[in-house]
Protein backbone atom coordinates (compact mmCIF):
# COMPACT_ATOMS: atom_id res chain seq x y z
CA UNK A 1 0.00 0.00 0.00
CA UNK A 2 1.62 3.26 -0.98
CA UNK A 3 1.79 5.87 1.71
CA UNK A 4 1.75 9.41 1.59
CA UNK A 5 5.23 11.43 1.55
CA UNK A 6 6.81 14.06 0.77
CA UNK A 7 10.33 14.95 0.30
CA UNK A 8 12.44 17.36 2.65
CA UNK A 9 16.12 16.95 3.88
CA UNK A 10 17.86 17.31 7.08
CA UNK A 11 21.30 18.56 8.12
CA UNK A 12 23.72 15.73 8.42
CA UNK A 13 26.78 16.79 11.10
CA UNK A 14 29.38 14.84 9.60
CA UNK A 15 29.12 15.79 6.01
CA UNK A 16 28.12 19.40 6.60
CA UNK A 17 25.73 19.46 4.50
CA UNK A 18 22.24 18.60 3.50
CA UNK A 19 21.44 14.96 2.95
CA UNK A 20 17.42 13.65 1.57
CA UNK A 21 15.31 13.01 3.69
CA UNK A 22 11.08 11.94 3.63
CA UNK A 23 8.29 13.14 5.68
CA UNK A 24 5.85 10.40 5.77
CA UNK A 25 2.57 10.80 6.56
CA UNK A 26 1.82 8.21 9.04
CA UNK A 27 4.01 5.92 11.26
CA UNK A 28 3.78 2.06 10.36
CA UNK A 29 5.32 -1.04 12.34
CA UNK A 30 8.53 -0.58 10.19
CA UNK A 31 8.86 2.86 12.45
CA UNK A 32 7.77 0.98 15.43
CA UNK A 33 10.52 -1.45 14.59
CA UNK A 34 13.18 1.02 14.28
CA UNK A 35 12.16 3.04 17.84
CA UNK A 36 12.13 -0.72 19.52
CA UNK A 37 15.73 -2.18 17.77
CA UNK A 38 17.11 1.00 17.30
CA UNK A 39 15.96 3.99 19.28
CA UNK A 40 15.90 2.27 22.44
CA UNK A 41 19.64 0.74 22.69
CA UNK A 42 20.90 3.62 21.60
CA UNK A 43 19.14 5.30 24.44
CA UNK A 44 20.48 2.94 26.61
CA UNK A 45 24.11 3.40 25.68
CA UNK A 46 23.37 7.21 26.20
CA UNK A 47 22.06 7.09 29.11
CA UNK A 48 24.53 4.54 30.17
CA UNK A 49 27.24 7.24 29.23
CA UNK A 50 25.26 9.87 31.23
CA UNK A 51 24.68 8.00 34.66
CA UNK A 52 28.90 7.00 34.08
CA UNK A 53 29.53 10.75 33.97
CA UNK A 54 27.62 11.50 37.22
CA UNK A 55 24.83 13.27 35.49
CA UNK A 56 21.80 14.15 37.91
CA UNK A 57 18.72 12.02 36.67
CA UNK A 58 16.73 15.07 36.54
CA UNK A 59 18.76 15.82 33.40
CA UNK A 60 18.45 12.93 31.96
CA UNK A 61 16.43 12.65 28.59
CA UNK A 62 12.88 13.31 30.05
CA UNK A 63 11.25 10.93 26.80
CA UNK A 64 13.64 8.09 27.80
CA UNK A 65 10.17 6.30 29.23
CA UNK A 66 8.38 6.73 25.83
CA UNK A 67 6.64 3.50 24.67
CA UNK A 68 5.98 4.85 20.91
CA UNK A 69 4.00 1.13 20.45
CA UNK A 70 1.87 1.48 23.40
CA UNK A 71 0.82 5.19 21.73
CA UNK A 72 0.20 4.11 18.14
CA UNK A 73 -1.86 1.04 19.46
CA UNK A 74 -3.37 3.74 21.39
CA UNK A 75 -4.84 5.75 18.60
CA UNK A 76 -4.81 2.90 15.97
CA UNK A 77 -7.91 3.92 13.36
CA UNK A 78 -8.66 7.12 14.98
CA UNK A 79 -8.96 9.65 12.08
CA UNK A 80 -8.45 12.61 14.60
CA UNK A 81 -4.90 11.31 15.71
CA UNK A 82 -2.56 11.74 12.59
CA UNK A 83 1.23 10.69 13.00
CA UNK A 84 4.33 12.04 10.75
CA UNK A 85 7.58 10.81 10.81
CA UNK A 86 11.45 11.24 9.11
CA UNK A 87 12.77 8.95 7.40
CA UNK A 88 16.89 8.89 6.25
CA UNK A 89 18.96 6.69 5.26
CA UNK A 90 16.62 3.78 5.61
CA UNK A 91 16.29 4.99 9.63
CA UNK A 92 12.98 6.75 11.56
CA UNK A 93 14.83 10.00 12.57
CA UNK A 94 11.72 11.43 14.21
CA UNK A 95 7.86 10.89 14.93
CA UNK A 96 4.95 13.05 16.28
CA UNK A 97 1.34 12.25 17.17
CA UNK A 98 -1.01 14.70 16.68
CA UNK A 99 -4.77 15.23 18.07
CA UNK A 100 -7.27 16.86 16.05
CA UNK A 101 -10.01 17.67 19.11
CA UNK A 102 -8.26 20.38 20.85
CA UNK A 103 -9.01 24.05 21.03
CA UNK A 104 -6.62 27.54 21.39
CA UNK A 105 -6.29 29.08 24.41
CA UNK A 106 -4.49 32.11 23.27
CA UNK A 107 -6.82 35.13 24.39
CA UNK A 108 -7.80 36.01 19.98
CA UNK A 109 -7.79 32.33 19.44
CA UNK A 110 -10.16 30.68 22.28
CA UNK A 111 -12.01 28.14 21.55
CA UNK A 112 -10.76 27.97 17.81
CA UNK A 113 -9.78 24.44 16.87
CA UNK A 114 -5.96 23.85 16.68
CA UNK A 115 -3.78 20.64 15.67
CA UNK A 116 -2.33 19.45 19.22
CA UNK A 117 0.57 17.73 19.42
CA UNK A 118 0.38 14.88 21.82
CA UNK A 119 3.83 13.87 21.38
CA UNK A 120 7.00 14.82 19.57
CA UNK A 121 10.56 12.94 19.60
CA UNK A 122 14.22 13.33 18.02
CA UNK A 123 15.64 9.85 17.10
CA UNK A 124 18.73 9.23 20.35
CA UNK A 125 21.43 9.84 18.01
CA UNK A 126 20.05 12.99 16.43
CA UNK A 127 20.03 14.35 20.79
CA UNK A 128 22.79 16.34 21.66
CA UNK A 129 22.60 15.23 25.40
CA UNK A 130 23.21 12.12 24.21
CA UNK A 131 25.77 12.05 21.31
CA UNK A 132 28.11 13.94 20.60
CA UNK A 133 28.18 15.23 18.02
CA UNK A 134 24.19 14.72 17.32
CA UNK A 135 23.85 12.56 13.90
CA UNK A 136 21.24 15.00 12.05
CA UNK A 137 19.75 18.52 12.41
CA UNK A 138 16.33 20.08 11.89
CA UNK A 139 13.97 17.21 12.84
CA UNK A 140 12.37 19.15 15.82
CA UNK A 141 11.69 22.15 13.24
CA UNK A 142 10.24 19.64 10.17
CA UNK A 143 7.93 17.83 12.74
CA UNK A 144 5.93 21.24 14.12
CA UNK A 145 6.11 22.79 10.30
CA UNK A 146 3.88 19.58 9.78
CA UNK A 147 1.53 20.25 11.93
CA UNK A 148 1.35 23.79 10.89
CA UNK A 149 0.99 22.45 7.26
CA UNK A 150 -2.07 20.27 8.62
CA UNK A 151 -3.03 22.87 10.11
CA UNK A 152 -3.46 25.12 7.19
CA UNK A 153 -5.00 21.94 5.37
CA UNK A 154 -7.80 21.62 8.05
CA UNK A 155 -8.13 25.73 7.79
CA UNK A 156 -6.82 26.39 11.07
CA UNK A 157 -4.36 28.80 9.64
CA UNK A 158 -1.74 27.35 11.24
CA UNK A 159 -2.47 27.18 15.11
CA UNK A 160 -1.13 24.43 16.90
CA UNK A 161 -0.32 23.79 20.35
CA UNK A 162 2.07 21.58 22.91
CA UNK A 163 3.12 20.69 26.50
CA UNK A 164 6.59 21.14 26.02
CA UNK A 165 8.84 18.86 28.46
CA UNK A 166 11.07 21.17 30.22
CA UNK A 167 14.17 20.44 28.14
CA UNK A 168 12.68 21.89 25.64
CA UNK A 169 11.00 25.04 26.64
CA UNK A 170 13.80 27.15 24.97
CA UNK A 171 13.00 25.18 21.64
CA UNK A 172 9.49 26.19 21.82
CA UNK A 173 9.94 29.86 22.98
CA UNK A 174 12.79 30.85 21.41
CA UNK A 175 13.11 28.77 18.25
CA UNK A 176 9.64 28.26 17.30
CA UNK A 177 8.37 31.86 18.56
CA UNK A 178 5.56 30.04 20.65
CA UNK A 179 3.58 31.85 23.20
CA UNK A 180 4.13 30.18 26.77
CA UNK A 181 0.76 30.28 28.20
CA UNK A 182 2.45 28.86 31.79
CA UNK A 183 2.22 25.48 33.46
CA UNK A 184 -0.78 23.62 33.04
CA UNK A 185 -1.79 21.46 36.23
CA UNK A 186 -3.67 19.37 34.45
CA UNK A 187 -1.12 17.97 32.54
CA UNK A 188 1.77 17.24 34.94
CA UNK A 189 3.13 21.17 35.35
CA UNK A 190 4.30 20.85 31.71
CA UNK A 191 4.24 24.44 30.19
CA UNK A 192 2.00 24.84 27.37
CA UNK A 193 2.58 26.49 24.19
CA UNK A 194 0.87 28.07 21.62
CA UNK A 195 1.46 29.07 17.60
CA UNK A 196 -1.05 31.52 16.75
CA UNK A 197 -1.82 31.97 12.69
CA UNK A 198 0.54 35.07 12.92
CA UNK A 199 3.13 33.43 15.00
CA UNK A 200 2.79 30.14 12.39
CA UNK A 201 3.19 32.66 9.20
CA UNK A 202 6.63 33.71 11.33
CA UNK A 203 7.57 30.77 11.88
CA UNK A 204 7.62 29.66 8.10
CA UNK A 205 9.02 32.94 6.99
CA UNK A 206 12.10 32.57 9.38
CA UNK A 207 13.70 29.29 7.29
CA UNK A 208 13.08 30.98 4.12
CA UNK A 209 15.39 34.25 5.00
CA UNK A 210 18.74 33.19 3.75
CA UNK B 1 -2.44 16.11 1.86
CA UNK B 2 0.93 18.21 -0.11
CA UNK B 3 3.33 19.31 2.24
CA UNK B 4 5.62 21.31 0.42
CA UNK B 5 9.08 21.77 2.50
CA UNK B 6 12.15 23.25 0.49
CA UNK B 7 15.94 22.25 1.05
CA UNK B 8 16.47 26.12 2.16
CA UNK B 9 14.26 25.72 4.78
CA UNK B 10 14.91 22.38 6.37
CA UNK B 11 18.80 23.57 6.09
CA UNK B 12 18.15 27.15 7.24
CA UNK B 13 16.11 25.92 10.09
CA UNK B 14 18.74 22.92 11.07
CA UNK B 15 21.30 25.84 11.76
CA UNK B 16 19.12 27.72 13.66
CA UNK B 17 18.19 25.15 16.04
CA UNK B 18 21.50 24.71 17.72
CA UNK B 19 21.87 22.20 19.93
CA UNK B 20 18.60 21.51 21.49
CA UNK B 21 15.52 18.86 23.01
CA UNK B 22 12.60 19.23 21.28
CA UNK B 23 10.57 16.58 23.53
CA UNK B 24 6.73 17.12 24.09
CA UNK B 25 3.93 15.31 25.47
CA UNK B 26 3.06 13.97 28.81
CA UNK B 27 6.25 13.39 31.25
CA UNK B 28 4.79 10.45 33.06
CA UNK B 29 1.88 9.14 31.87
CA UNK B 30 -0.03 8.53 28.39
CA UNK B 31 -3.30 10.14 27.97
CA UNK B 32 -6.30 8.42 27.61
CA UNK B 33 -7.69 9.30 24.16
CA UNK B 34 -11.14 9.12 25.76
CA UNK B 35 -9.91 12.32 28.07
CA UNK B 36 -8.73 14.11 24.87
CA UNK B 37 -11.96 16.36 24.33
CA UNK B 38 -11.95 17.59 28.10
CA UNK B 39 -10.41 21.32 28.24
CA UNK B 40 -7.37 21.68 30.33
CA UNK B 41 -7.30 24.32 33.04
CA UNK B 42 -3.91 26.51 33.19
CA UNK B 43 -2.93 27.70 36.42
CA UNK B 44 -0.71 30.89 36.45
CA UNK B 45 -1.63 32.62 39.43
CA UNK B 46 1.83 33.23 40.33
CA UNK B 47 1.52 31.31 43.54
CA UNK B 48 3.56 28.09 43.11
CA UNK B 49 2.40 25.92 46.01
CA UNK B 50 5.03 23.14 44.21
CA UNK B 51 7.63 25.72 45.99
CA UNK B 52 6.54 24.12 49.71
CA UNK B 53 7.69 21.12 48.76
CA UNK B 54 11.75 20.97 48.49
CA UNK B 55 11.69 23.20 51.75
CA UNK B 56 9.18 21.01 53.52
CA UNK B 57 10.97 17.83 52.82
CA UNK B 58 14.02 18.98 53.61
CA UNK B 59 12.53 20.72 57.40
CA UNK B 60 10.93 17.12 57.78
CA UNK B 61 14.26 15.26 56.96
CA UNK B 62 16.15 17.41 59.68
CA UNK B 63 13.51 17.67 62.01
CA UNK B 64 13.44 13.72 62.64
CA UNK B 65 17.42 14.49 62.46
CA UNK B 66 18.36 12.68 59.13
CA UNK B 67 21.20 12.98 56.58
CA UNK B 68 20.09 13.09 52.91
CA UNK B 69 21.73 9.86 52.19
CA UNK B 70 19.46 8.30 55.49
CA UNK B 71 16.75 9.50 54.33
CA UNK B 72 17.14 8.16 51.34
CA UNK B 73 17.74 4.77 52.20
CA UNK B 74 15.13 4.39 54.93
CA UNK B 75 12.30 5.62 52.29
CA UNK B 76 14.21 3.69 49.45
CA UNK B 77 14.68 5.60 46.59
CA UNK B 78 17.68 7.83 45.05
CA UNK B 79 19.71 9.77 46.98
CA UNK B 80 19.38 12.27 43.86
CA UNK B 81 15.58 11.81 43.96
CA UNK B 82 15.98 13.41 47.65
CA UNK B 83 18.59 16.33 46.53
CA UNK B 84 16.70 17.20 43.40
CA UNK B 85 13.94 17.67 45.90
CA UNK B 86 15.04 19.59 48.14
CA UNK B 87 17.20 21.73 45.56
CA UNK B 88 14.95 22.40 42.26
CA UNK B 89 11.96 24.31 42.91
CA UNK B 90 10.01 22.38 39.87
CA UNK B 91 11.64 19.45 39.92
CA UNK B 92 8.31 16.60 40.20
CA UNK B 93 9.34 13.51 41.36
CA UNK B 94 7.70 10.01 40.72
CA UNK B 95 4.47 8.99 42.68
CA UNK B 96 6.24 6.24 44.23
CA UNK B 97 8.73 8.22 45.78
CA UNK B 98 6.46 10.70 47.10
CA UNK B 99 4.39 8.24 48.73
CA UNK B 100 7.71 6.36 50.39
CA UNK B 101 7.95 9.52 51.57
CA UNK B 102 4.64 10.12 53.28
CA UNK B 103 5.54 6.57 54.86
CA UNK B 104 8.77 7.61 56.44
CA UNK B 105 7.08 10.78 57.12
CA UNK B 106 3.86 9.11 58.58
CA UNK B 107 2.00 12.20 56.78
CA UNK B 108 -1.26 11.46 54.05
CA UNK B 109 0.20 10.64 50.79
CA UNK B 110 -2.77 12.52 48.89
CA UNK B 111 -1.59 15.99 50.09
CA UNK B 112 2.20 15.14 49.80
CA UNK B 113 1.41 14.28 45.79
CA UNK B 114 -0.70 17.30 45.68
CA UNK B 115 2.50 19.68 47.10
CA UNK B 116 4.69 17.39 44.84
CA UNK B 117 2.98 18.54 41.68
CA UNK B 118 1.56 15.06 40.91
CA UNK B 119 -1.81 15.80 41.63
CA UNK B 120 -4.18 18.86 41.31
CA UNK B 121 -4.83 20.96 44.55
CA UNK B 122 -8.35 22.43 44.33
CA UNK B 123 -8.28 23.34 47.62
CA UNK B 124 -7.87 27.01 47.68
CA UNK B 125 -6.68 27.12 51.31
CA UNK B 126 -4.65 24.27 51.17
CA UNK B 127 -3.00 26.20 48.43
CA UNK B 128 -2.53 29.27 50.43
CA UNK B 129 -1.12 27.55 53.12
CA UNK B 130 1.88 25.86 50.82
CA UNK B 131 2.72 29.06 49.93
CA UNK B 132 2.76 30.92 53.31
CA UNK B 133 5.17 27.41 53.99
CA UNK B 134 7.72 28.23 51.23
CA UNK B 135 7.69 31.63 52.48
CA UNK B 136 8.29 31.07 55.57
CA UNK B 137 11.02 28.02 55.13
CA UNK B 138 14.62 29.03 55.55
CA UNK B 139 17.63 26.91 54.75
CA UNK B 140 19.96 27.24 57.95
CA UNK B 141 21.46 23.54 59.33
CA UNK B 142 19.24 23.65 63.07
CA UNK B 143 15.78 24.46 62.83
CA UNK B 144 15.17 27.53 64.76
CA UNK B 145 12.24 27.59 67.12
CA UNK B 146 10.40 29.64 64.35
CA UNK B 147 10.91 26.99 61.55
CA UNK B 148 9.78 24.33 64.04
CA UNK B 149 6.72 26.06 64.46
CA UNK B 150 6.18 26.91 60.88
CA UNK B 151 6.49 22.67 60.19
CA UNK B 152 4.22 21.68 62.96
CA UNK B 153 1.51 23.97 62.32
CA UNK B 154 1.75 22.90 58.20
CA UNK B 155 2.07 19.66 59.33
CA UNK B 156 -1.00 19.88 60.90
CA UNK B 157 -2.91 21.13 57.88
CA UNK B 158 -1.73 18.06 56.28
CA UNK B 159 -3.66 15.82 58.50
CA UNK B 160 -6.77 17.41 58.24
CA UNK B 161 -9.13 15.90 55.20
CA UNK B 162 -9.70 17.92 52.50
CA UNK B 163 -12.53 19.89 52.59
Amino acid sequence: MSRDVSPISLYSVSENGPVDAELFHDITEEELMDWQTSWLPSLAEGMQKLKQKGVLRADWPESAHWNWRDKASKIEGLLACPCFCIKTQGMTQGMIQLNLVKSARLPQQTGRPLVFIDYIENAPWNRPKLHTPPRFKGVGSILVRAAIELSIAEEWDGRIGLHSLPQANNFYSSDCGMTDLGKDADYENLRYFEMSPDQAKAFVMKGNQS
Amino acid sequence: MKIEITREWCINMAQMEGDVEVGAGLLALDPDVADTAVEANVVETGEDPQLAFGPFVQLMRRQIGLSVEELANKADVDMSDIINIEKRHHYTPEPRTVVRLSQVFELPSKRLMQLSGNADIRDRHFKEEAVRFAAKSGSIERLTNSERKAINTFVAILNKDET
